[in-house]
């Protein structure tokens, strides 16, 4: 046969099994039906004569189809490259080659059968690959049909496959540092990272050796160490990305099976809720359930979570931007309550004085079945309810008071005007549950008894593959949020989110992000049952996580860091936070603890993180403290640090950050307002040309904002002032009488303006700030300010110029009172001056808008992570 | 690397496992017969190793050969001899007498050793038959019912007029099976094969031949004299069955790979057969099967199995004239005369074992023009038996009744199903002259045997996923097809009927692309019937597979054919294409069809008009295929 007509060329490295040898020559000159097909032995420096005289016996005897080749000892991936390379070289016509160890044996239609399946498969197909029919200790196993997702952790193809010519001339090769075992998984996992992808080949012929001890013995007991090597390999760490892996379960093994209301439409299969995933008819998404449950290993995937979804429920989660939230929260509790538990996700109106309020709360067990926008049932419930045999009634019980059914209740929280409102789509979900189990019940029993294989099933399947793939890179389940192509998206972690100072600026910073196009997340770590969700925060968030609980405040103090609280977070509770947050390519953690405790393993995964710092807080024994001190001992986890003021910056960098790693985002006012709306109140103020001055205190009505304070300056000055007072008292503080009503907290945008534009001067009288927000949304509005100089507020607050700033600092009570109460009397005498210092406080607020004080930070971002 | 390199036309040369040596640079080169001499030249950092021409590029060598000895003294053997891991060798006899002595000296532990492996084989096989009698007085357990499936009342599996030829995966392995038992819908009218084989090996492990009487409707089973060993291989079933047999499908629904793949008859999706499969401990059980067909046991591949030279050397010509003529390196084939009313022409090839053998096809060449005129058929006779007179055929025999040229590939082309014909069978042929013009010439060209063994249907076919991220399978909209190598287009065969009925170009085409996509190889008929243009496609083992996804049903003796012509206009061909990727083939191939009709008719014809009027049915028939769809 002429070098020139072989189109296959089958590689056996010979090493050390020179009396098996010849079987597997033997076997591949045995091949009937391929085409042109050369043995080439790789003759791997063995010490043993007779294998150099095995092969050189083969290929005397069959001139042009067997080659022998020898090189000095190098391992089985440099033996199966040598044999590689000669074959390129010498084999103008090849088209495939296939790897045969030493050991192992060919039945006669083996090389036919795969080269035509190989040339009828994709050309992306670039390698074919069979079952292990083991002999020896004989235990045939059937591998499955091809999966990225199962082989990023399992070693489903084995080496003998017969591999696509395009793969090698792609540059693909045996590592020939790998001489521990696990190679052939290597070749396969950077194959499919340069966008190849294997097929199964049932009933091949391939026959593969099983000894109690072989080189596969030793990979084995050495696994997991030969493991963790290849996947810190840079091909395969990019499929075991976070964004890599949500690609591959959403194309390969989506997570969800959803069942709308009407018995009618077909079942999607889907990963992101969001999504329209794969649609299916339901009679043959009732054909793929019961092949997925009889055999899970070879049949084509099927999800394990079924969700019966009202659709109206559906589209309230998503507008309040949980859809896929919810959806997460439920597989957890389910994964959590037991193989054969049912959760149920009830929809319920925030409270009437708190309409804005959303949350998810912890799962709960319930004696009966719920009102249930989404029924999440696991396969396994619905598949074994339906056998034959089966005592009915299982989940016909759930409409009982005492179902045989374990149910879990997950409770969540809408904002009043979010919520569905057709009544008559109650038990809607219940009823389709109801109905699908009937008929599954009559599929099953028209389905053949004849099973698909009778091998063993070894590998774990493929349902599996993505809860292990995330497993192997140290996360729970990721969150089922399918990122746009191309699109860039950034989290932001707070512990709490129900629109106090820290949470506007977060709620903002992720308003201009997302108008530039990034996707942004809000992951509430702790506070995750009662967060504000009014329609501006919606509107900044493309997604909220949320997971309640104490356990992400909770402080270690066995091991402050210089005296800071540290975070006694870890083990299963972070990686299951780290689901939440994984995948994105940004994320700023603010004020949560037990985010510091996620930032390391968010690096490690590719995410870029940021610690948001807002003030150095002040302990009960008046010693500095607070998150920026906490976050002193995760320095070296975060990329970098957000700060609002120079005062801060500098604290940090005297701290020990690098002043490289340090942003400065100042604040910018709390709410947006119509542009128009900021004339009229100039306009209105400076038309004003009567009345006493109007003085305003907004905020807290505690110590640490000097209530005290205030009360003594409104008693001083009411002969010339107007007052009003807007706050909520703290109940556990005495609190001294203002003489005149306190008006309750406004949260309300337009109705904060409307104080704003009606007072003079905003007073602060605060012992302690950072950046208040309050002082430059009345700057806006054309109010002077009259603060005590109190945290970084000299920084939004030039004194005489567009505010006026009262020194604090080792002085007596008495004579700030007394300054700040003359400051007073004096622009109540002075209307002109009042109206100059408010007209440039507005001209200062307005040149510095979100936009513009983030633009460092943006371009940072845009330098660090480019857009795709 | 080893620091050695080689021109590539000759590096298999140099691996041949042989014994070699190298001669570095000038030395002189002993004639040593049996031995390869390769000289070495240093280039570069290395050595160049050639026979005498150093032109052209070499590549680097990536190991050394297996069989090389050893390097002669030489300029530079030191070197060379570091660099190939062998010894300079100074006394080459005393080397080679080693060499001889140690391969004695294995010759002899080998032989050794085969008899040491034959010894326990002998002493296996008693004991194994020891443990068989005495197991095999102990009373047998029933055999078990390991698989069992309910027989619908309609839905059967027919045959049609080539009969019933399915085969079935059983979902079983075949170690431990006893007994197989299947449901007869409707009484057989011939005789039928049964057999049981590993889908591995696609070796035969149980075979029954039913007469025609044995198929009566009801469960047929079929025993197995003894159940299976441990083979662990997939059980499939093959029928292969003459006549209108039907067999009971099952009531249930089953998925694609567990139902029968049908190679003649018909039998409706989505349901496997009516079947029990029983199961017991090997040799517990010896029964007398009924209908066993003994020497169907291992029987060769389901390969077209041709003729060996020494069956054509004895063929003998028994009335008519003619005589054994050889073209090119072909061997002898009998070539026959024949003019109009003379009595057939007979020629008859010595016995032939075809045992498990289902089906026989003859073809007849004659030359172009000709085929109209000739008659042939076929006949397979019990050995010993002779046909004198082809309408008058002895008992036992069959025959395909005389058959003209079909039109579809000239000549005439025969087949002949064995039915239960087994053992030994003589094959004649008779040709006669059925026109009235001059004489003609006919050569019996081809003889093949086959198996008929239907490829079993894929595991359900991977979803139509969206191609991996970063590989370029999706294919632009403004790809344009093209082909690669220096001549992708070669004509297999011009055929025109005389009187302009029918004329087709077989043609071949060899590295079609379009964008990412690439098809190796793919061979179709441009024919042209009753003046409108199709194209045929085959499914044979001797065509390259084209499609991902067989567009068509239609079967036919020589298998199943594809032919899609102008009433596939409008959009309607692409929706016959079950596959992306099969759209994209046709796309390309109607993109390209002009050109490559061209090239072949060019090959085919030396007419202007014949030329013009192939190329101009090309661009036709391109042109309302690729019409959009209303």
């Amino acid at each position: 046969m002429s070098p020139d007509s072989i189109v296959i060329a089958v590689i056996v490295p010979a090493h050390r099994q020179p009396g098996l040898l010849g079987e597997a020559i033997a076997s591949a000159l045995g091949q009937e039906g391929a085409p042109p097909t050369a043995i080439v032995v790789v003759d791997d420096g063995c010490p043993f004569p007779e294998t150099a005289r095995t092969a050189s016996a083969f290929a005397a005897a069959h001139p042009g189809r067997v080659f022998a080749l020898r090189r000095p000892n190098g391992g089985l991936s440099a033996a199966r490259n040598t044999g590689i390379e000669f074959a390129l070289a010498a084999f103008p016509a090849l088209q495939a080659v296939y790897f045969l160890d030493a050991d192992n044996r060919l039945h006669p239609p083996f090389l036919g059968r795969a080269w035509g399946a190989l040339e009828a498969a994709p050309t992306d197909t670039g390698w074919v690959y069979p079952d292990f029919d083991r002999f020896g200790l004989a235990a045939p196993e059937s591998s499955t049909p091809w999966s990225l997702l199962s082989c990023l952790t399992a070693n489903m193809v084995e080496a003998g496959s017969l591999v696509r010519r395009a793969v090698l001339d792609a540059g693909l090769r045996f590592d020939e540092t790998m001489r521990g075992g696990y190679e052939d998984w290597d070749f396969w996992l950077r194959a499919a990272a340069a966008g190849f992808r294997g097929q199964h080949l049932p009933d091949a012929g391939f026959r593969y050796r099983k000894r109690p001890e072989s080189m596969l013995a030793d990979s084995e007991r050495q696994g997991a160490a030969i493991t963790a090597t290849l996947r810190h390999k840079p091909e395969v760490a990019k499929l075991l990305a976070p964004r890599s892996l949500l690609a591959l379960e959403a194309e390969e093994a989506p997570r969800f099976a959803l069942y709308g209301t009407d018995p009618q439409a077909a079942v999607r299969l889907l990963l992101d809720p969001a999504t329209e995933g794969t649609t299916i008819p339901a009679a043959e998404a009732r054909r793929r359930l019961l092949a997925a449950e009889a055999d899970p290993v070879t049949a084509p995937h099927f999800p394990l979570l079924l969700a019966f979804a009202d659709a109206a429920a559906c589209a309230a989660l998503a507008e309040a931007r949980m859809l896929r939230t919810v959806f997460w929260h439920a597989a957890r509790a389910q994964a959590a309550a037991g193989p054969e538990a049912l959760v149920a996700v009830g929809l319920y109106p925030a409270p009437e004085d708190a309409p804005e309020t959303a949350g998810i709360a912890a799962p709960s067990d319930q004696g009966r079945l719920p009102e249930a926008g989404i029924l999440l049932v696991p396969r396994r419930l619905l598949a074994t309810s339906t056998l034959p045999g089966a005592a009915r009634g299982r989940i016909e019980s759930l409409a009982t008071d005492r179902p045989v059914v374990p149910v879990r209740h997950l409770h969540v929280t809408l904002p009043a005007a979010l919520m569905p409102q057709d009544a008559a789509a109650e038990g809607t979900t219940h009823r389709r549950l109801l109905l699908e189990t009937a008929l599954l019940r009559q599929a099953r029993g028209r389905q053949t008894r004849i099973r698909a294989g009778w091998r063993i099933a070894n590998l774990p399947p493929r349902e599996t593959a993505a809860t292990r793939a995330a497993a192997a890179i140290g996360s729970g389940p990721l969150l089922p949020h399918l990122p746009a192509p191309g699109q860039r998206s950034i989290g932001f972690v707070l512990p709490l989110f129900t629109l106090g100072g820290v949470e506007r600026v977060v709620l903002n910073q992720a308003r201009v992000l997302r108008a530039r196009g990034w996707a942004t997340r809000l992951v509430v770590l702790g506070g995750g049952d009662r967060m504000l969700l009014p329609a501006l925060a919606r509107e900044a968030f493309d997604e909220v996580a949320a997971l309640t609980g104490r356990a992400y405040a909770v402080p270690d103090w066995r091991l402050p860091y210089l005296g800071a609280e540290m975070p006694d977070f870890g083990g299963p509770a972070a990686q299951e936070a780290l689901g939440l947050l994984a995948g994105l390519d940004a994320v700023v953690a603010t004020h949560s603890l037990a985010g510091h405790a996620l930032m390391a393993p968010l690096r490690r995964l590719g995410t870029r993180c940021y610690a948001g710092l807002h003030l150095v807080e002040r302990g009960g024994w008046g010693e500095p403290i607070g998150t920026p001190h906490t976050a002193l001992g995760f320095e070296h986890a975060y990329d970098g640090a957000i700060v609002i003021s120079e005062g801060l910056a500098a604290w940090c960098a005297a701290q020990g950050w690098p002043e490289a790693k340090l942003h400065l985002v100042r604040n910018a006012p709390g709410h947006p307002t119509p542009p128009a709306a900021v004339v009229a109140a100039l306009v209105a103020r400076a038309a004003r040309r009567a009345g006493r001055l109007r003085a305003l205190f907004l905020g807290r009505l505690d110590a640490q904002k000097g209530v005290d304070r205030l009360a003594a300056l409104i008693a001083s000055t009411r002969g010339v002032v107007d007052w009003r007072v807007v706050g909520r008292p703290v109940l556990a503080q005495a609190m001294p009488a203002l003489g005149l009503e306190i008006e309750p907290p406004v949260a309300d945008p337009a109705a904060l303006d409307a104080l704003y534009a009606w007072a003079d001067v905003l007073v602060l009288p605060s012992r302690f700030e950072g950046v208040p927000l309050t002082v430059l949304e009345a700057q806006r509005m054309g109010c002077a300010v009259l603060a005590t100089e109190a945290g970084e507020t000299g920084e939004i607050v030039t004194d005489g110029e567009d505010g006026f700033l009262v020194p604090q600092r080792g002085r007596a009570e008495d004579a700030i009172v007394a300054e700040m109460a003359g400051r007073l009397r004096c622009l109540a005498a002075d209307p002109p001056l009042l109206l100059e210092v408010g007209r440039r406080a507005a001209a200062r607020v307005a040149a510095a808008g979100w936009e513009e004080t983030m633009a460092g930070f943006l371009a940072h971002l845009d330098a660090v992570v480019p857009a795709r | 690397m080893s620091g050695l390199s080689a021109a590539r036309g000759d590096l298999g040369a140099l691996m041949t496992g042989g014994p070699c040596l190298l001669v570095p640079g000038d030395a002189p080169v002993p004639a040593l017969p049996g031995i390869a001499l390769w000289r070495a030249t240093a280039e570069d950092a290395g050595f160049r190793l050639h026979r005498g021409n150093l032109s052209g590029n070499a590549v680097p060598l990536p190991g050394v050969p297996a069989g090389l000895l050893g390097v002669l003294p030489g300029e530079g053997a030191a070197a060379l001899a570091a660099l190939a891991g062998v010894p300079v060798i100074e006394d080459l006899a005393a080397l080679l007498a080693a060499a001889l002595a140690a391969r004695t000296a294995e010759v002899a532990r080998l032989t050794d050793a085969a008899a040491r492996l034959r010894a326990e084989a002998e002493e296996t096989r008693e004991a194994m038959a020891a443990l068989l009698r005495a197991t095999g007085h102990d009373t047998a357990p029933a055999p078990a019912l390991a698989i069992a499936t309910e027989p619908s009342s309609r839905a059967q599996a027919k045959g049609g007029d080539g009969g019933l030829v399915l085969a079935q995966r059983l979902g079983c392995s075949l170690e431990g099976i006893a007994a197989v038992a299947l449901h007869v819908a409707a009484a057989g009218t011939g005789p039928a094969r049964i057999r049981l084989k590993g889908a591995e090996s696609d070796r035969v492990r149980a075979a029954w031949a039913l007469p025609a009487e044995a198929l009566v409707p009801g469960w047929l089973t079929l025993d197995l004299p003894t159940p299976l060993g441990p083979i662990r291989e997939t059980a499939v079933l093959e029928v292969v069955a003459e006549g209108a047999l039907a067999l009971s499908l099952e009531e249930a629904e089953a998925p694609p790979d567990r139902c029968p793949a049908l190679e003649a008859g018909t039998a409706p999706t989505g349901r496997a057969l009516a079947l029990k499969v029983f199961a017991a401990p090997m040799g517990r059980r010896f029964v007398l099967s009924p209908w066993w067909d003994w020497e169907a046991q291992d029987l060769p591949p389901a390969l077209p199995l041709r003729l060996p030279e020494a069956a054509w050397a004895g063929a003998r010509i028994l009335a008519g004239r003619g005589r054994a003529l050889a073209t090119g390196t072909e061997a002898a084939r009998p070539m026959l005369a024949l003019a109009p009313g003379e009595a057939p022409a007979l020629v008859a090839l010595p016995a032939l074992p075809v045992t498990g053998i289902d089906l026989v096809e003859a073809e007849v060449a004659v030359r172009l023009g000709e085929a109209g005129a000739l008659e042939a058929a076929l006949w397979a006779l019990p050995e010993g038996e002779t046909l004198a007179d082809p309408d008058v055929p002895p008992q036992g025999a069959r025959g395909t009744g005389w058959r003209r040229a079909d039109g579809a590939r000239g000549g005439v082309t025969l087949a002949l199903r064995l039915g239960s014909l087994e053992g030994m069978a003589g094959l004649v042929l008779a040709l006669r002259h059925a026109g009235e013009a001059g004489p003609l010439q006919a050569e019996w060209a081809e003889v093949v045997l086959r198996r008929l063994s239907p490829a079993l249907p894929p595991a359900p076919p991977r979803a139509a996923a969206t191609p991996s991220p970063g590989f370029v399978a999706a294919v632009p909209d403004a790809a344009v097809p093209r082909l690669d190598g220096a001549d992708p287009v070669r004509l297999m065969e011009h055929y025109n009927v005389p009187g302009g009925g029918y004329r087709h170009l077989d043609i071949q085409v060899e590295g079609l692309r379009l964008g990412a996509l690439a098809w190796p190889r793919l061979r179709f008929k441009f024919a042209v019937k009753d003046e409108a243009p199709q194209i045929e496609v085959r499914a044979r083992p001797d065509w390259p597979v084209l499609f991902e996804r067989w567009p068509g049903s239609a079967v036919d003796e020589h298998g199943p054919f594809f032919v899609l012509d102008e009433a596939a206009r409008g959009g309607r061909a692409a929706g016959l294409m079950r596959t992306p990727r099969d759209r994209r083939l046709l796309e390309a191939l109607l993109a390209l069809l002009p050109t490559l009709v061209a090239t072949a008719a060019r090959a085919a014809t030396s007419d202007p008009a014949e030329y013009a009027d192939w190329v101009a049915m090309a661009r036709r028939y391109a042109a309302a295929l690729q019409e959009q769809g209303g």
